[in-house]
């Protein structure tokens, strides 16, 4: 498929009709959820036939263009039920079949490292302080080959040294620096939109032996 | 959801020492083909908790898929055990019922999502779609 049919295709996905400002709700536009998962697949070839986790999926896009790029299977987390209606909505539309979990992802009741790839536009952790690098923490337990995600570049240096040292990264990389357009959703946008300076991470987790991870008591 | 997804899901409620694998209460299954991929089942093959996958397919209908788990090498040559497998794996979806804790019995739905829109003004035709999601857990806000 190439990149402008897919980046189509996911503009014409429904997004957040009442967007909660608590859980940063924002659509991963789909400009940049097509770049995202196109590199993905054609430098790093984490996508087609394998197994993609979409982890605070929201509306799904990026689980969605997982799908439409040859993953074998898609599983979308959200902590949001209505998030996950219009995901499931927007699997069905394409004729994607993606499994949805509703969860938070420090809860998540996971096994091993079945995984092999896990896409996310994680919440900046503008109003939960920290939630990003759980997101991260989590994310690099439950995948094998590589965890893609979006970060605020002004924390590329703590992500670095933290992915490292204490979330089990072998490696961390900044595929590209993106500018992230934030449409005005919530009371408190003054502006029409605004672009945020956000990194593509890939994070490569280290191998570890097959267990069944409590997640809950390892965060 | 498929047995996949099963496979990789465990219980998160807390104190649970093993929560793995859900039981399954199966109130509709339906069957949907997919292409067959051999390298993704052989590749897959080793990550796979084979019981947990056996039995789950068992009680959702299926029984064809031996009890014990096949050696590796015979995944290169046997496309009889490959179909299988890929079909326990990814042709099996659990349409409604839940997933039950192993420890406490606590029980996880699977929802189905519904929207009915019209197709048409004039002819008033009713479309229902149905879609499924798994939900873990109670949240308020």
């Amino acid at each position: 498929m190439k990149l402008k049919q897919l980046e189509s295709l996911l503009g014409d996905l429904q997004q957040f009709s009442n967007p909660k400002v608590e859980l940063e709700q924002y659509p991963t536009g789909p400009h940049i959820a097509s770049r995202l998962l196109y590199t993905a697949e054609n430098s790093f070839d984490d996508i087609s036939n394998k197994v993609v986790a979409d982890f605070g999926c929201g509306c799904g896009t990026l689980g969605a263009a997982a799908a439409l790029l040859g993953a074998e299977q898609v599983i979308g987390i959200d902590i949001d039920s209505q998030s996950l209606e219009i995901a499931s909505m927007n699997a069905k539309d394409l004729e994607l079949d993606i499994d949805f979990v509703q969860c938070d992802i420090s809860s998540l009741g996971w096994r091993g490292q079945i995984v092999d790839t896990v896409v996310m536009n994680p919440p900046f952790g503008t109003r939960k302080k920290g939630v990003d690098m759980d997101f991260l923490f989590v994310a690099l337990k439950v995948a094998s080959r590589a965890v893609y995600s979006l970060h605020k570049t002004s924390t590329r240096d703590y992500i670095k040294r933290t992915a490292k040292r204490d979330l089990n990264a072998s490696s961390a990389e900044v595929l590209c620096e993106l500018r992230f357009g934030v449409p005005q959703l919530y009371k408190f946008h003054k502006k029409k939109e605004v672009d945020i300076a956000v990194d593509l991470w890939r994070f490569v987790p280290r191998r570890s032996g097959e267990r069944t991870i409590n997640l809950r008591s390892a965060v | 959801m498929r047995l996949l997804t099963h496979n990789m899901l465990s219980s998160n409620i807390k104190g649970v020492t093993n929560g793995f694998p859900l039981r399954i209460q199966v109130e509709k299954v339906v069957e949907k083909e997919v292409e067959i991929n051999h390298d993704f089942l052989r590749n897959i093959f080793p990550k796979i908790d084979w019981k947990a996958l056996s039995d789950a397919s068992r009680i959702m209908g299926y029984n064809e898929l031996p009890e014990v788990p096949p050696e590796p090498s015979v995944l290169e040559s046997d496309i009889e055990i490959l179909r299988k497998f890929h079909h326990a794996l990814l042709e099996l979806h659990l349409e409604e019922g839940a997933l039950l804790c192993p420890e406490t019995g606590r029980s996880f739905r699977l929802i189905r999502v519904f929207r009915i829109c019209f197709y048409s003004r004039m002819r008033f035709e009713k479309m229902v779609w149905c879609l499924i999601r798994l939900r873990f857990g109670d949240y308020e806000f």
